[in-house]
């Protein structure tokens, strides 16, 4: 029994992004002239909660960012942003009562209200 | 002429009594020490922005403010005092808790571009004040005279350079003195000189809980909120995020705010901790400082919100002991009306 727990909780983490959420990063990607471009994702400090999710359009990623190529969109992550960001999923809501790109943070211990930020 | 800190022997009656009617020298060299931070870089106001309480968008050349450090739940890290030379801003953080807000910051720091250069060790620090501090540095120093409140200037004290910041410091209007630590003895005699008196740290506790100023782990800290211990005036309620803002913004919405920080007047000597109880004989908070003065054991208590009002008696569990409830009157100078 004890090795089956262990065995599920050493499941890869790594990032994810849905199909959704890649079409709308190419359709952005498309309308700002970048379609070559690489999308930063990362957390910063600050928000009500102490973390802030953050997502960029950048040119290249960095030698020290680790990268992931996922349903035709290339993530870049920095390495301490990786930490807090392990096993996530960017997922999208849209519609008229949508809330855009969602982080699907497993580490979030506690959001904020709005749930831009989050606690680990 | 080599100037130290006098040694206690008994309430330093002469220290407060230049802290209160004169002007007062605190030499700060007890352990542990105010943390003296320099910090660096283009991002550093906005990450300081972003995890404290105050807003510092902008904090001009020349200006202070305090701020403090909540964590997620609201809780205090730790209160700063900021101000921003043309090279960098100057942050001193509580006794003891340099490398508690070094660390804060480092966890919290991912791509910013902010250097924290932890120059406690090789720097002093002096405190002066009482009302005629403000003549007493203008006689070692011309162009102190033209800092005002809140504001932080480099100027020449006995042909040394130092750091003279003008800002609320115990709870009253003071100077702080920054330099290099060489320099310390030099900067000390020139002041002794011109008629500051050196005070022991203990006259200078005293001088704090007269002036009802809140301090770290006794009226704040990772176990309250800012609210509590009424630092009103280190929270800006319009600047929009911080971690901790939604804790602290949802507990002044709804009246949640428990406990009440409050001046006290003792008619026994009893020690911090000391509970406070109600007439129906129920926990009514509990004595955070105790000093004695010239006219009785004063102290500063958290009080349930409720019984925290002005005039008021309360028991205590030390037998026979009362306390008489005040407005402290650093929180009566910085909240505002409505709090």
């Amino acid at each position: 029994m004890e090795h089956e727990e262990m065995a599920t909780a050493e499941q890869p983490l790594t990032i994810t992004i849905s199909q959704n959420a890649a079409n709308h990063v190419g359709a952005f990607m498309n309308s700002e002239g970048k379609n070559d471009g690489v999308l930063r994702v990362g957390v910063k400090g600050g928000g009500c909660s102490g973390l802030t999710y953050v997502l960029d359009f950048v040119d290249e990623a960095r030698e020290t960012d680790k990268v992931i190529v996922q349903n035709g969109v290339t993530l870049a992550i920095d390495k301490k942003s990786y930490i807090f960001l392990a096993g996530t999923e960017l997922d999208y809501s849209g519609g008229l009562n949508g809330k855009g790109f969602i982080f699907n943070n497993p580490n979030a211990k506690k959001a904020c209200g709005c749930g831009t930020s989050f606690s680990v | 002429m080599s100037a130290t800190t006098p040694e206690r022997t008994g309430p330093d009656r002469t220290g407060l009594a230049a802290l209160r009617n004169a002007c007062g020298l605190v030499a700060c060299d007890g352990e542990p020490s105010v943390g003296r931070l320099f910090i660096t870089g283009e991002d550093a106001l906005d990450l300081l922005n972003r995890l404290t309480t105050n807003k510092l968008e902008q904090l001009p050349e020349g200006q202070g403010s305090s701020t403090i450090v909540t964590n997620a739940d609201g809780r205090v890290v730790d209160l700063l005092a900021l101000a921003a030379l043309d090279d960098g801003i100057w942050c001193l953080t509580s006794p003891g808790y340099a490398q508690t807000v070094i660390d804060w910051l480092d966890m919290f720091t991912f791509a910013e571009d902010i250097t924290v250069e932890d120059r406690t060790s090789d720097t002093f620090h002096l405190t002066l004040a009482g009302p005629t501090a403000p003549s007493t540095v203008a006689a070692v120093s011309a162009n102190v005279a033209d800092i005002s409140l809140d504001s932080i200037a480099r100027v020449q004290i006995a042909s040394v350079s130092v750091v003279v910041w003008h800002r609320l410091v115990g709870g009253a209007e003071g100077y702080e003195i920054l330099g290099n630590l060489a320099d310390r003895e030099a900067i000390l005699a020139a002041l002794v000189e011109v008629g500051a008196q050196l005070t022991s740290t203990d006259a200078w506790e005293t001088h704090r809980v007269l002036n009802g100023m809140p301090a770290m782990d006794a009226e704040f800290g990772l176990f309250n909120n800012p609210l509590e211990a009424r630092l009103f005036g280190s929270i800006s309620e319009t600047k929009g995020c911080y971690t901790g803002q939604e804790v602290l913004a949802r507990l002044q919405t709804y009246n949640k705010i428990q406990r009440r920080l409050m001046a006290v007047d003792l008619d026994a000597p009893v020690a911090p901790g000391t509970k406070l109880v109600s007439e129906d004989g129920k926990n009514a908070g509990h004595i955070t400082s105790v000093t004695e003065t010239p006219d009785g054991i004063k102290g500063l208590a958290l009080v349930a919100t409720k019984l925290a009002i002005d005039g008021a008696v309360l028991a205590t569990d030390f037998p026979g002991a009362t306390a008489t409830l005040h407005e402290p009157a650093y929180a009566l100078a910085t909240e505002p009306a409505d709090a």
